[in-house]
């Protein structure tokens, strides 16, 4: 068999692939599930929102099981092949993961949840956008072990502001907009300071 | 037979990553979602994206150093080969290599994945692209694109480089058993002749005359015959053999086309006749027809195949020749044809040939029909065409020439069956 070192190359690609893209898919489900919690109303902007933010972690984990895509010799083809092809294209051309990022986000703010649940989002978000990466790039994990100090820091900047928004608000119409804004200042202090 | 190395500076193209992008979305809709709702938890929701994009560098390379070499020039279909990749100049960034296949290239692992990794150390990075190419012709691999990636994968350098040109030869059809002529050159080889001479076939036995070797008396004959018998045994000989690969026409499934069979068989018979030490020699039937005088060893099978390569794969149809070059095909050859019998002047050229007293032998690969419609007309036409080439078949065996038809599934082996078991009358 000639060919018999591309098929167990393949073969074992594929399931690499299988293994990320449902990791990613997992992490995407947890996010939109998370988010959606608790649920808002039956009827109105959130569930149009959660039905977006369920569109894009199943195109997006379909984007990534889909792979990169091969450059295809044939001329002809069937309409529905073409058509197959087409939805193919437009599924590896849409940014799903930015659509899941903002559509989680925008539906965690529609309902009021404690700061410790949008905290817990980051990170499920943030774990779901570096599987994605590993999916995308066909990476091992182990290539993030150099970010580990940086990601280190950046979860602890996030329990710090986490915790620093559960203190009580004091009472005056601006007090919100100064807690973010000091919240703001204090990452990008945290940032500047970071030896990178 | 190994390349040069292919050296040069090549300019990489730098872009924000889609890690970057989705790190900066995190970012940007937490901190717009807090400052609209005035909710400063989703600020600590950007902290995690924000940190890892502060990471970004300015200091990058410019340019890298590219060596690519493949492991062979010459493969055969089917044939494992691999670039061998040496990428200097990419200070701490990591790099991926990925082999983006040309037509009838193939590349073990996913598409648009890395074939090889490996983290920069300043130094350089080798890595090894292999592939495999699935039909003859002179053609490069595809290309070899080059990402760098920074320690964050914030960033993504790119550059593509051409691979080098290879010749991929047509995989040479498996044929084991050869077909012998009933009259051989007079020269040495490895063909057992009917004349007596010094080989290894036993020939008989004739009466013992002063000066004959005394080893080779027959004892036991010797003893019912009560005089000294000896041992003959029979010459071993050499032949001639030319071989024409008909390029004028190419029809059927890609892979497995009318040429691409004719180049197949040709190859496999040229090695099995070189290998039993014939001389062989090769015509390639196009509108510019090479060809190369018979010949022996393995130099003289690339020879054939370069010609197969450069002139069948150079697809040249147009005027045909009228007869076969003469210098080509020395008095009492064996020629075998492979075509798949559509050019008339081929067939009258045979023909010729055979009125010329040259034993031929036609291996028919033709395994396509014209298409066109279901209906009664389209039916009816491809009738008519089976007819005619059943008629062109039949008058070439009415004029002696016997006719083989390969699929190119089979090995050479059995269509030739029945003329490899007997010795094939031949011209003097």
């Amino acid at each position: 068999m000639p060919f018999s070192f591309i098929t167990t190359a393949r073969l074992a690609d594929r399931h690499a692939l299988a293994r990320q893209s449902a990791a990613a898919g997992l992490l995407a489900a947890a996010c939109v599930a998370w988010s959606a919690l608790p649920r808002p109303g039956a009827s109105g902007p959130g569930t149009a929102v959660l039905a977006v933010a369920a569109a894009c972690a199943v195109f997006g984990t379909a984007r990534l099981a889909a792979g990169a895509g091969q450059r295809d010799l044939a001329v002809y083809h069937s309409p529905p092949a073409r058509l197959g092809r087409w939805l193919l294209t437009m599924i590896r051309a849409i940014p799903w993961a930015e659509g899941l990022v903002i559509a989680a986000i925008i539906l965690e703010a529609m309902h009021r949840s404690r700061p410790y649940h949008t905290g817990l989002l980051a990170v499920a978000l943030l774990g779901y956008l570096f599987a994605t990466h590993l999916a995308e790039s066909g990476a091992r994990p182990a290539v993030l072990r150099p970010q580990l100090p940086l990601i280190a820091a950046g979860l602890g900047l996030l329990v710090i502001a986490t915790g620093a928004s559960m203190l009580p608000a004091p009472a005056g119409p601006a007090s919100g907009w100064l807690r973010v804004l000091a919240i703001i200042a204090a990452l990008l202090a945290g940032c500047l300071a970071l030896p990178v | 037979m190994t390349a040069q190395p292919q050296d040069r500076k090549v300019r990489l193209s730098w872009s924000v990553s889609g890690h970057a992008r989705r790190l900066l979305t995190l970012a940007l809709a937490g901190l717009a979602v807090a400052v609209i709702t005035q909710r400063p938890a989703f600020a600590a929701a950007a902290a995690p994206a924000v940190v890892l994009l502060t990471a970004w560098r300015r200091d990058r390379p410019e340019r890298i150093g590219v060596s690519l070499r493949p492991t062979a020039l010459r493969v055969f279909e089917n044939e494992h080969a691999a670039i061998d990749a040496t990428i200097s100049g990419t200070g701490d960034f990591s790099v991926d290599l990925l082999l983006r296949p040309a037509e009838a290239v193939e590349t073990p692992g996913r598409a648009g994945l890395p074939a090889a990794s490996a983290a920069g150390d300043g130094a350089t990075t080798e890595a090894t692209l292999p592939f495999l190419v699935r039909r003859w012709g002179r053609r490069s691999p595809g290309h070899a694109e080059v990402i760098l990636r920074d320690r964050w994968r914030l960033l993504d350098g790119r550059a593509t480089v051409p691979l080098p040109l290879i010749d991929c030869y047509p995989a040479p059809a498996v044929q084991d058993s050869r077909i012998v002529l009933s009259r051989l050159l007079n020269w040495l080889g490895e063909h057992s002749s009917r004349a007596y001479g010094a080989g290894t076939d036993f020939n008989g036995v004739r009466d013992f005359v002063p000066g004959d070797p005394q080893r080779r008396i027959n004892w036991p004959a010797t003893t019912r015959r009560g005089r000294l018998q000896l041992n003959m045994f029979a010459a071993e000989r050499t032949q001639n053999v030319v071989i024409v690969a008909d390029a004028t026409s190419d029809v059927g499934e890609t892979g497995a086309t009318s040429l691409d069979l004719a180049l197949r068989g040709a190859a496999g018979t040229a090695r099995a006749y070189l290998a039993a030490r014939d001389r062989v020699g090769f015509i390639s039937y196009a509108s510019n027809g090479a060809w190369i005088a018979p010949g022996t060893g393995t130099r003289q099978f690339y020879r054939i195949m370069n010609v197969m390569l450069a002139e069948a794969g150079a697809g040249g149809r147009g005027d045909e020749l009228d007869r076969l070059p003469k210098a080509a095909l020395p008095a009492g050859a064996l020629i075998v044809v492979f075509s798949p019998l559509l050019s008339l002047r081929l067939i009258g050229a045979l023909r010729d040939l055979r009125e010329r007293g040259f034993s031929v032998l036609i291996v028919d690969v033709l395994n396509a029909e014209p298409s066109g419609g279901s209906d009664h007309l389209a039916g009816m036409t491809r009738r008519i065409w089976r007819m005619e080439q059943q008629a062109i078949r039949f008058s070439l065996r009415e004029l002696g020439i016997p006719l083989a038809h390969w699929d190119g599934k089979q090995t050479l082996d059995e269509p030739l069956a029945p003329y490899t078991r007997k010795v094939m009358v031949g011209s003097p």
